[in-house]
């Protein structure tokens, strides 16, 4: 537990020394590298809602790409393509590859985003799991799941001069399918992050 | 800045790839050694009833007590208690036995009302003046409403999907030894489901409002009252009402996947349940029968308060007295005759208690795995 706190501390640290450095730099005329975006967030199994994100919280951690349908000034519309990470306290380790559409406007330097997508998401239950063998006897299992993992998310941020960004995101996903009368256990997560930008 | 990309995108690999969390280690379960009841004259019908109870239902581990007059006392096991360790059920295990505790609760409310501290039609507001203007009608609601279901107060369960949800991300902000917190999460604000004593909506929020009720007529903690009127009169020296590291409890065991596998999940179920008013009791089937003879053999309260416990609820729906729940007693009218008693459910076991007066019987089944279950059994074996 004391790793993923470092860690995560040490990652929300180098986002933001990444934005702050790039505050300085001058505004650049040639089209920007490729963007990464990295955020750590917190998660929890909950309706939408805001409670609850820093009371012993559920710790991930996401990295990606976008990629520009429209590439505009003032509006930007276009896919992200990430993987990630979380781990639900006391019942898995969740890995993810997800996609998402995204529409982003921007207000001077500040921007909003919105997002829709899904992605497929690995879990590994840290709980030993059984399977009946149809005698009436029981087997351990693999403990891994594959689940499709729906997302929409509302984002805001700045850009700096040369399109680095701090942000913030909240994201509601799915895990599912679930149980037959619960199509989907919804989630919800909040992420700090900052876009960089390779090749520059 | 190049250095700064890369630093950050290894720091997030490393992430992902060391802070998994490991699994979770399940302690062994052990339990004192059964009587020999294969000398039963029931026995192989019994164990083998028992066992098909358990197959079809894909459990882990079964248990099912019988008392006939005819026959006497028959106790039986069937699978597993704890599948980490490959422990055989015994029979003398405890057990968590959920909803099963509500008749236990009732009887105490029933036991302040015999001693003149409490009367049935006082109002929840009245008790509980936190619950004025945070539950809609609480000056109107009584506490014999809050015992039937049909206060119209909603269930934390079933029906609140934030509560289940909460549930599942981490069990212990739902803990029902904590009342006060859990109303102001899930029940304050909320409406009723409907105008109270008009309709029966099973509410495990009422019998936790019950509990504060009974400790605050007392001055007692709950758990001292079910020694006191429940555990010690009866008899039941292995049952108890509050959180323990207690490695004779069977494991439970639930399908949260929906894909047929089991986990395990006696710490949920200890964190959210164990030493609520509503489901937490633990104890055997041994136990439970000792509740069962004391509660209908008159030991724990006078005749017009089983009478009470016993008479159904009577509801527009049901004006005659049909509605087969009285005061935290379920009538079951089977073919073998009528029954009196309580299912009970976490969200890792499913259980049931009866006694049918007409037969001297009484039957308790249980299994360590959350599932609805088909009660033809009873019938069968009775």
């Amino acid at each position: 537990m004391k790793k993923v706190k470092y860690f995560t501390w040490a990652i929300a640290l180098l986002a933001l020394i990444s934005a702050a450095r790039a505050q300085d730099a001058p505004l650049s005329r040639r089209a920007p590298g490729l963007p990464i975006n990295v955020s750590v967030f917190s998660e929890s199994i909950s309706l939408p809602d805001f409670k609850g994100f820093f009371r012993n919280p559920n710790l991930g951690v996401r990295v990606g790409t976008e990629l520009y349908y429209r590439n505009r000034p003032n509006t930007q519309v276009f896919q992200t393509v990430n993987v990630g990470f979380y781990q639900q306290k006391g019942l898995h380790n969740a890995w993810f590859v997800s996609s998402e559409l995204g529409y982003r406007k921007f207000f001077g330097n500040f921007y909003a985003d919105a997002t829709i997508g899904g992605g497929y998401l690995h879990l590994r239950s840290i709980r030993t799991t059984y399977e009946p063998t149809g005698s009436g006897d029981y087997v351990k299992v693999s403990p891994v799941r594959n689940k499709f993992m729906p997302t929409l998310g509302l984002g805001a941020g700045y850009r700096f001069r040369n399109h680095t960004a701090i942000f913030a995101r909240y994201e509601v996903f799915g895990i599912m399918p679930i149980q037959q009368d619960v199509p989907v256990l919804p989630h919800k997560a909040l992420h700090v992050g900052a876009r960089l930008n390779i090749n520059r | 800045m190049k250095k700064i990309n890369y630093q950050l995108v290894l720091a997030t690999l490393c992430l992902g790839l060391t802070a998994c969390q490991p699994e979770l280690a399940v302690p062994q379960t052990s339990a004192p050694a059964q009587v020999d009841y294969s000398k039963h004259p029931r026995h192989q019908f019994f164990q083998s009833e028992l066992d098909t109870y358990r197959k079809v239902h894909n459990a882990p581990g079964a248990l099912m007590l019988v008392k006939s007059e005819a026959n006497g006392l028959w106790v039986g096991a069937s699978g597993k208690s704890n599948l980490e360790h490959g422990t055989d059920m015994q029979g003398t295990e405890r057990i968590r036995v959920g909803s099963i505790t509500k008749p236990m609760t009732a009887t105490i409310i029933l036991k302040l009302k015999e001693q003149g501290k409490l009367k049935l039609d006082d109002k929840l507001g009245d008790w509980l003046p936190q619950t004025q203007g945070n539950i809609p009608k609480a000056d109107q609601i009584t506490l014999r409403q809050l015992l039937s279901h049909t206060s119209g107060i909603r269930n934390l369960g079933d029906d609140n999907i934030s509560f289940k949800l909460a549930l599942v991300n981490r069990p212990a902000d739902v803990d029902m030894t904590r009342p006060d917190e859990i109303l102001k999460r899930y029940v304050y604000g909320k409406p009723l489901a409907y105008d109270p004593g008009t309709h029966f909506l099973y509410s495990n929020t009422g019998f936790m409002l019950l509990g504060m009720i009974a400790e605050k007529a007392t001055q007692k903690p709950l758990k001292a009252l079910y020694q006191e009127f429940i555990f010690t009169p009866a008899g039941m020296s292995d049952s108890y009402i509050e959180k323990r590291d207690d490695p004779r409890v069977a494991r439970s065991y639930l399908d949260l996947y929906g894909d047929g596998k089991l986990i395990d999940v006696g710490d949920w179920e200890k964190s959210y349940d164990d030493g609520g008013a509503a489901g937490g009791v633990i104890t055997t089937v041994t136990d439970l029968l000792k509740f069962s003879e004391a509660l209908h053999g008159g030991k724990l309260l006078n005749e017009q308060s089983i009478s009470e416990m016993k008479g159904s609820v009577k509801l527009p729906s049901c004006p005659n007295g049909d509605c087969e729940y009285g005061l935290a007693l379920s009538t079951w009218n089977l073919e073998i005759g009528t029954g009196y008693g309580h299912d009970g459910g976490v969200v890792g076991i499913d259980a049931l208690w009866l006694y049918f007066p007409e037969r001297k019987s009484t039957i308790i089944l249980f299994i360590n795995r959350s599932i609805p279950t088909d009660k033809r059994i009873i019938e069968r074996v009775l």
